[in-house]
């Protein structure tokens, strides 16, 4: 059997692993749209990098199953590399939630031809690089 | 609605224990049928106890440095794993990995195979997606137990650990709702997904009164708008006879005081032995139970029940020599007309419930001749706060009396004991029918053969948690960036709600559309400018570049103001994304670097212009400047005034919850944990000539996850050997604690 743990580990035994990934699924309080954003930190011996996955669901009615809009996978630029980290030690402020709005709805402006896959691209790489220079870094 | 648990409704005697092929326990207020679950988990608890490999990595974040190495073993840890529907879940997520155990190492198929676990663990909503308003999914990948001496193997092992905010049922349903996890916890989950058409279940348990006894449990789902199910139970032993069929229903009219309804046909028939008396039992019932909304304050949560039955049969008791009581009806039909009510009150540490039941009943519905009350109020409450070994109490107050001077059925006076049959037969809310004093083997507490007309009976059980096992272990918790992954959660899914709520506000949709009109004036003036410049000819290349950026900006830029204010085909709007608009590092009209926005933009096509383009633009410019500056005052002026700071506050009191359940599971939530307990009982049933009983005594108490076994041994101090009261009895339990509200 185990043996019963009754405090912390000491730091010495702290973990390091290769690749974390925090995923974080919110579905707004009218229970119409859900967001799914995962931070994904990947080690090697140089250095880290980051990449982001944003998902985003819909529906007309809370009754009704979501559909997906759009789901994308971007990496982040290394210079953002400490918004990404403030990021997943802090969560995403208000900024990067308006930005990832804006990157939903570029995703739905996609279907109709109002915007193209690079515009949302862009607009998804910024939801890290949005971070608010106030909030926790 | 079970099998398991209506067969728990009968009148149940001592000590009743019973699992497929194994040993069946039950107790007064508790469910039966776990001890299976409990023997898989400490099975696996063993096998996870084997030994370490042991050996450190000296480049553990290094992976493509082990390349060639053999991998020796793949894990995936998970809090819930001894669960079959996890281990089964997470065995067929490693056999669909691209690195397997005893092959070559890649750290290019172990980077994939990360990305695979990550997009499984992230999609897997089986454990009550449809509850959660955020969900936690941490999952890290390591490379561990290294091999790298010369001269031996090179190996090693890749070890995923998960951590997700979904538990399963039994840890956060309604209380209604929780004992049916109680009773089945690993199936419960398994079923809210799977739904299986029937579930057949042998039976096999042991108790003092009914001996060794056999059957079968068998659950059907049947088409019908009225009736959802069907369960049939039946148990025999040289002593008893137990048949139960049932059919239920229910229906959700989601009204403050009637969320659900549930709706039961049931016929029972049962022969069990009392003292010296063999009671039979046989009654068809009709009955429906009502739970309100729940009542949700920033500490705790209040739901109402209430619930009436009906039911009509047949009882009867084998006098052997004695004489019953005057007024004491031993054969004759049966006939009874219940009500109860009752609230339940539950914080995180602590649950309160009151119920109270009333019955008029008699020799048939149509000559009612006496009536029943009891009453019964649970306290329970786990204390200190935040600790994986905390001390918990439980109190219980139950009384009764039956007023009526004639036609008082045998089998409707209160016999008591260490298990005691519920005033509800066949539902999960349960109120005892009778005193429980748990060093008096069931129904001996009888005040002579044929029972009292009036009890009481108070117990107390104290527990400490004295070994146990972190639901997330210190290894996962400690991993570097998962405290920091659940806290960053937890803030976004704040941030999102208050930005929410803010945005639905009037106030902020008037703002939204006022600031609209504004900037797209701005932006329609900047694209008429462009088209003219496009149109007056001589576009160098430089120029039509420049020109191609400014127009795709421009049109970026109305696309947003168009989202913040015209509802789409949904009637949603996206006034946040205004926002964007003022922040200077990604903003579409103020960004600079690379790609520019819209004012840098500017700037390039100024040398390429004519005086009265560029004369155009710097005033577009200008105006746009003027309508962020108001934009930006605007904002500030909303977040912090009266509406900003009620969303706010409601976006914190929505994720109190969410935040306790997390905190819960990683500070306080046990996969299992070793108990010591003690209990103390005191009594009496009217009219006992032997007056006040008691109970003292103590035991140990399993516990995977919040479910609890409990066993020990209660002395009675004045046993009454002519009734059958021993020294003592054997104190067996199912129960579950609350770890949420």
């Amino acid at each position: 059997m185990p043996k019963p743990t009754t405090s912390p580990a000491k730091p010495k035994d702290q973990l390091k692993p290769t690749h974390i990934a925090v995923t974080f699924k919110i579905v707004t309080p009218d229970q119409r749209r859900k967001i799914i954003f995962t931070l994904v930190r990947s080690s090697d011996k140089h250095d880290d990098s980051w990449s982001i996955m944003f998902e985003l669901d819909e529906r007309a009615d809370a009754t009704k199953p979501f559909q997906m809009v759009i789901q994308l996978q971007v990496d982040v630029d290394h210079n953002d590399a400490p918004k990404a980290a403030a990021t997943a030690q802090n969560g995403l402020d208000s900024d990067q939630h308006a930005q990832a709005l804006v990157a939903g709805d570029t995703a739905k402006d996609v279907k109709t031809g109002d915007a193209t896959k690079d515009d949302l691209a862009q607009d998804t790489k910024a939801i890290v690089s949005a971070r608010n220079p106030a909030s926790p870094q | 609605m079970n099998v398991v648990r209506s067969q728990r409704e009968m009148r149940v005697l001592a000590s009743p224990l019973s699992v497929p092929f194994g040993i069946r326990i039950s107790a007064p207020h508790q469910a039966p049928g776990l001890a299976w679950q409990l023997a898989l988990g400490l099975v696996l608890l063993v096998i996870c106890a084997s030994p370490a490999w042991g050996q450190t990595c000296s480049q553990p974040r290094n992976a493509a440095f082990y390349n060639g190495y053999t991998l020796r073993k793949i894990q995936l840890k998970h809090p819930l794993s001894f669960i079959f529907l996890v281990r089964h879940r997470l065995e067929k997520l490693k056999r669909s990995l691209p690195i397997a155990e005893n092959r070559p190492f890649s750290s290019t198929a172990y980077d994939a195979a990360f990305k695979v676990v990550d997009d499984a663990l992230r999609a897997d909503d089986s454990f009550g997606d449809h509850l959660s308003p955020a969900k936690v999914v941490v999952v890290t990948s390591s490379i561990e137990n290294c091999q790298e001496l010369e001269g031996s193997p090179k190996t090693v092992d890749v070890v995923y650990r998960i951590f997700s905010t979904d538990p399963i049922p039994a840890v956060r349903a309604l209380p209604e709702k929780r004992q049916n996890s109680v009773d089945e916890p690993a199936t419960t989950a398994a079923e809210d997904s799977t739904k299986p058409l029937y579930k057949l279940r042998p039976a096999l348990g042991y108790e003092d009164a009914r001996r060794l006894f056999g059957g079968v449990n068998l659950l059907l789902h049947i088409p019908g708008q009225i009736f959802r199910e069907a369960h049939f139970s039946g148990t025999a032993s040289p002593t008893s006879r137990r048949i139960d069929f049932q059919l239920d229903g229910s229906k959700t009219p989601n009204r403050r005081l009637a969320e659900q309804v549930e709706y039961h046909l049931s016929y029972s028939y049962a022969r069990d032995p009392v003292s010296d008396l063999s009671l039979r039992k046989g009654a068809l019932q009709g009955r429906f139970t009502a739970v309100s909304k729940s009542r949700e304050t920033s500490s705790s949560r209040i739901v109402l029940r209430y619930g009436a039955s009906v039911e009509a049969g047949n009882q009867q008791a084998n006098l052997i020599a004695a004489t019953p009581p005057p007024g004491t009806i031993t054969n004759s039909p049966y006939g009874a007309i219940r009500a109860y009510a009752g609230v339940t009150r539950t914080t995180r540490y602590s649950e309160a419930a009151i119920s109270y039941g009333l019955q008029v009943g008699g020799q048939g519905l149509g000559d009612l001749s006496f009536s029943k009350h009891v009453g019964d109020a649970v306290y329970s409450r786990r204390f200190p706060a935040g600790t994986h070994s905390p001390w918990d109490i439980e109190t219980r107050l139950s009384v009764g009396a039956i007023r009526g001077t004639r036609g008082i059925l045998v089998s409707d006076r209160f016999f008591g004991g260490n298990s005691v049959s519920s005033f509800i037969p066949a539902d999960a809310w349960y109120i005892p029918a009778g005193p429980i004093v748990r060093s008096i083997p069931a129904n001996r507490l009888s005040a002579g053969n044929f029972g009292g007309r009036s009890y009481y009976s108070s117990n107390f059980t104290i527990g400490k948690i004295v070994v146990f096992r972190p639901l997330v272990p210190d290894e996962i918790e400690n991993a570097d960036g998962f405290g920091s992954g659940i806290n960053a959660a937890e803030n976004t899914a704040e941030r999102f709600f208050a930005d929410d709520y803010l945005s639905a506000t009037q106030a902020f949709k008037d703002f939204a559309v006022k600031h609209s009109r504004n900037l797209k004036g701005d932006l329609d003036g900047v694209q008429s400018t462009l088209k003219a410049i496009r149109a007056a000819g001589g576009i160098t290349p430089p120029l039509d570049k420049n020109l191609r950026d400014a127009e795709s900006l421009a049109r970026r830029i109305q696309n947003i103001i168009r989202h913040a204010s015209v509802p789409d085909e949904n009637g949603e709007t996206t006034p946040q994304g205004l926002v964007t608009l003022l922040n200077p590092t990604t903003s579409l009209l103020l960004k600079r670097g690379t790609p520019p926005g819209l004012f840098a933009v500017f700037d390039t096509l100024q040398p390429l212009l004519s005086p009265d383009a560029n004369s155009q633009l710097m005033a577009a410019r200008a105006s746009i400047n003027q309508h962020l500056t108001e934009l930006r005052a605007a904002l500030d002026a909303i977040k912090t005034g009266p509406a900003g700071q009620e969303a706010a506050t409601r976006a914190h009191r929505d994720m109190i919850r969410p935040r306790e359940i997390i905190d819960s599971l990683r500070h306080e939530v046990n996969s299992y944990s070793f108990s010591v307990v003690g209990i103390f009982d005191v009594g009496r049933v009217w009219l006992d000539p032997f007056g006040t009983r008691y109970a003292i005594g103590g035991g140990g108490r399993f516990s995977l996850l919040n479910v609890n076994f409990t066993a020990g041994y209660a002395v009675n101090p004045h046993p009454q050997k002519a009734l059958g009261q021993g020294r003592g009895a054997l104190v067996f339990s199912m129960t579950y604690t609350n770890l949420f509200r």
